[in-house]
């Protein structure tokens, strides 16, 4: 058995923080995942995929392994809302970077429903400093009134609002609506060896590297030679011993037949909101016949996701949106509502990059046609609001009776919209019709109630508290009664991250565990104890 | 009664192990492999979705093959984009656009080679030497037919089922030619001054939009 220091299960944004950390400071990481390499930046990719029309399925792990099944109510793919490849979900994402609210953390005090979370803002906000930092996120909080307090400024300059966006603004302000600039992990100027943007505007698959991803540091930290990425291979359970403390993993290669055991001082399971609490459901052994964490049910069972509905504005004249691929403004305004409690707080992204849904080329005759289709595009706005949302008896992962190509049972997602979700949308429909009024625009298009969107946010189904029965993992991401096994991701989350996009208080998070990692494996170095370094292999 | 008598008669079963085993054995053998074959047919079956019947039917062609694009079946396609569309294009983008699936996606060369040779035989039919040789009218004449359109929907189904060739040039080669359009010189011909896969610089979205600036890199032609 090979045993290392620490082995972390996924190698998305959480998993790379984590890594940088540590390795970083002169300890030796390996990561797991079941996807392949990517190059960044992912220029083939931009090409084949917007340049030649071909998504090619060899970027993903293969679909067997990349599987889940899904009962309930959501009616999109959920499975196509993970990506796994090294550099995970984050390799696509729209580099949204937002602080959550002081209030956030404790909305079952304050508006009675959700879950307080065993930390503070004010413990979390150095973390979010340094995450800032890292991820390279350009912002300011000038024109922003309703922003969190901040202890440092933004690393970078923001993107300032677009031609359309000042119209639109100036219009919204007189109904006391308030627009200003977005947070993103996207440089404005060059920064730590990556380029300012220079609006290409696919940015899925930024093809510059301006926008971050996890493999701007996982190359680097290749290049250390303390840090191993072990790609295409599925981690299919955490081993522990006697005294109950993760010991190893066990992985297999995508395409060998055997298993291979990785011994590990510390493992760090970072997989995703919905393969994280799957692992700790397959790792089931004699001490845990549950699963890791799971003595008291609670894997799995607080699971919730963002419910974002979108939503289109149409102008008598051409706004011309669609100039700009960075997300240039938000409202902020409605996070935290006065109504919060009975339903959920709101944020509204109107940034001019998004359009809505855009019309089907498909069976076009002519050009004529597909530019006929396509004719209401100058004149439209797309808004997205994006919304906090709560765990529910009816939203729930669990192991599915399908199985992978091993033989080990894939996730399964039960989600259904409980009535604060439906109370929330009542007040989406509000928020859509002042924005309407206050602009001039008509009300093109939203999302039915049913067809609300998760955003790609998994959350919450390895709940952090500080009381075993009611959630798994502590403050720090330790799963309880496993001490050296740690969940790092939005499945930590103690509920949703109010109604902003969860990636940086996922990066915060993940650094503030590196931090207790690290500093247990030095103390227990010199003091030669749980942590020690080197124990002999099995 | 001799020995081998008394043994016979004593014998469970009134032929040798021999004569009855080896047909026995096969016939179990036989079963084994039914079964076997079954078992993997219906899981297959449950697998086996009508998205991926509807794919399979569908197909560029059952060959797979792949590789460069003859200069002729290149051009012939680029006209067939002329006429499909009707409207200024980049004609390298889409060039580039076929000669890259030609080499890279399965079946795509034999489907163009073969789309190409359809339209040449088309054009030769109406009294052309070939599609590039035809008078636009019939260039587009023979496109109409590849995309006729009915918003009836047992209809469609008609000619998706009667006319698969039909079918997999608007799937494989004018759906995708249109998808492309409209990701780039459709903006331009909506009246923005760029569209999304160009280098537009931070500068450019913060004032009102321009004619269209001939002069603005294409980011994917660059590289």
């Amino acid at each position: 058995m090979d045993r290392r220091d620490v082995a972390i299960i996924g190698s998305g944004i959480a998993a790379t923080a984590i890594a940088w950390t540590l390795v970083k400071q002169g300890h030796r990481v390996t990561l797991f995942e079941k996807g392949p390499f990517g190059v960044d930046p992912p220029v083939r990719q931009f090409q084949e995929l917007f340049r030649y029309g071909y998504r090619d399925p060899a970027h993903e792990a293969p679909r067997d392994l990349k599987a889940l099944t899904v009962s309930g109510e959501y009616r999109h793919d959920l499975n196509d809302e993970r990506v796994m490849a090294v550099g995970g979900s984050a390799t696509r994402w729209a580099a949204i970077s937002l602080r959550m609210r002081p209030e956030d953390f404790r909305t079952r005090t304050l508006y009675d429903f959700g879950n307080d979370w065993p930390l503070t803002y004010d413990e979390i906000e150095p973390y979010y400093c340094r995450a800032e930092t890292l991820l390279g996120v350009s912002g300011d909080d000038a024109g922003n009134p309703f922003a969190p307090p901040r202890s440092r400024p933004y690393p970078l300059p923001p993107f300032e609002p677009g031609h359309a966006d000042l119209a639109l603004s100036e219009r919204l302000g007189r109904c006391g609506i308030r627009l200003h600039t977005t947070p993103q992990a996207r440089a404005r100027v060059d920064y730590d060896g990556r380029p300012a943007c220079e609006n290409i505007g696919l940015c899925t698959l930024c093809p510059t590297g301006a926008r971050y991803t996890p493999n701007h540091h996982l190359e680097r930290l290749g290049a250390t030679g303390r840090c191993t990425v072990i790609a295409n291979a599925a981690v299919r359970r955490i081993v522990t011993d006697r005294a109950g403390r993760a010991e190893a993993i066990v992985y297999r290669p995508n395409d060998e037949m055997c298993d291979i055991e990785h011994g590990a001082n510390v493992v760090i399971l970072a997989a995703g909101g919905i393969e994280s609490p799957r692992l700790l459901l397959l790792s089931a052994d004699d001490h845990h016949p549950n699963g890791l964490g799971n003595n008291s049910g609670q894997v799995g069972a607080n699971f919730t996701m963002h419910h974002s509905w979108s939503g289109v504005l149409n102008y008598p004249e051409p706004v011309y949106g669609g100039r700009i691929g960075a997300v240039t403004t938000q409202c902020h305004q409605f996070r935290d509502p006065p109504g919060r409690g009975r339903h959920g707080g709101v944020r509204i992204d109107l940034s001019s990059n998004f359009l809505g849904d855009l019309p089907s080329t498909r069976g076009s005759r002519s050009g004529a046609e597909i530019v006929e289709r396509m004719r209401s595009l100058p004149f439209r706005r797309g808004l997205i609001f994006e919304a906090e949302s709560v765990p529910d008896p009816g939203k729930r992962v669990t192991l599915s009776n399908a199985s992978d190509r091993f033989g080990d049972r894939l996730a399964h997602v039960q989600y259904a919209a409980n009535d604060f979700d439906h109370r929330t949308y009542g007040f989406v429909c509000e928020l859509f019709d002042r924005l309407a009024e206050a602009s001039g625009g008509e009300k093109a298009a939203l999302k039915r109630a049913d067809e609300f969107h998760s955003g790609w946010h998994h959350m919450s189904a390895c709940r952090m508290g500080e009381d075993p029965r009611t959630s798994v993992v502590d403050s720090y991401g330790r799963v309880h009664g496993v001490s050296n096994l740690y969940v790092a991701g939005a499945g930590t989350f103690a509920g949703t991250s109010g109604a902003v996009s969860p990636t940086l208080t996922i990066v915060a998070l993940a650094l503030r565990t590196a931090d207790v990692i690290a500093n247990q494996i030095h103390t227990t170095k010199i003091n030669s104890g749980p942590f020690a370094i080197g124990r002999s292999s099995k | 009664m001799d020995a081998q008598n008394q043994d016979q008669s004593s014998s469970l079963l009134p032929i040798p192990r021999e004569e009855w085993a080896a047909p026995l054995h096969a016939a179990r053998k036989k079963f084994l492999q039914l079964a076997l074959v079954t078992g993997v047919a219906a899981r297959s079956a449950g697998q086996f979705s009508y998205v991926r019947l509807r794919h399979w039917y569908y197909r560029p062609t059952h060959a797979t093959s792949s590789g460069a694009l003859s200069t002729h079946a290149l051009e012939t396609l680029l006209a067939l984009v002329d006429a499909f569309l009707g409207l200024p294009f980049e004609r390298a983008r889409y060039a580039d656009f076929f000669a890259w699936r030609a080499r890279k996606l399965a079946g795509h060369r034999a489907l163009y080679e073969q789309l190409a040779g359809a339209l040449d035989r088309m054009a030769t039919a109406a009294g052309a030497r070939d599609f590039l040789g035809a008078d636009p009218a019939i260039r587009r004449r023979i496109v109409a037919r590849c995309t006729r359109g009915t918003k009836r929907r047992w209809m469609r189904w008609l000619i998706a089922i009667a006319d698969r060739d039909a079918r997999r040039v608007q799937s494989y080669v004018l759906d995708p030619v249109a998808e492309l359009y409209a990701q780039t010189d459709a903006w331009i011909a909506l009246g923005y001054d760029a569209w999304p896969g160009m280098s537009r610089g931070l500068e450019a979205y913060r004032r009102p939009n321009r004619a269209p600036a001939a002069a603005s890199r294409s980011w994917t032609d660059a590289t």
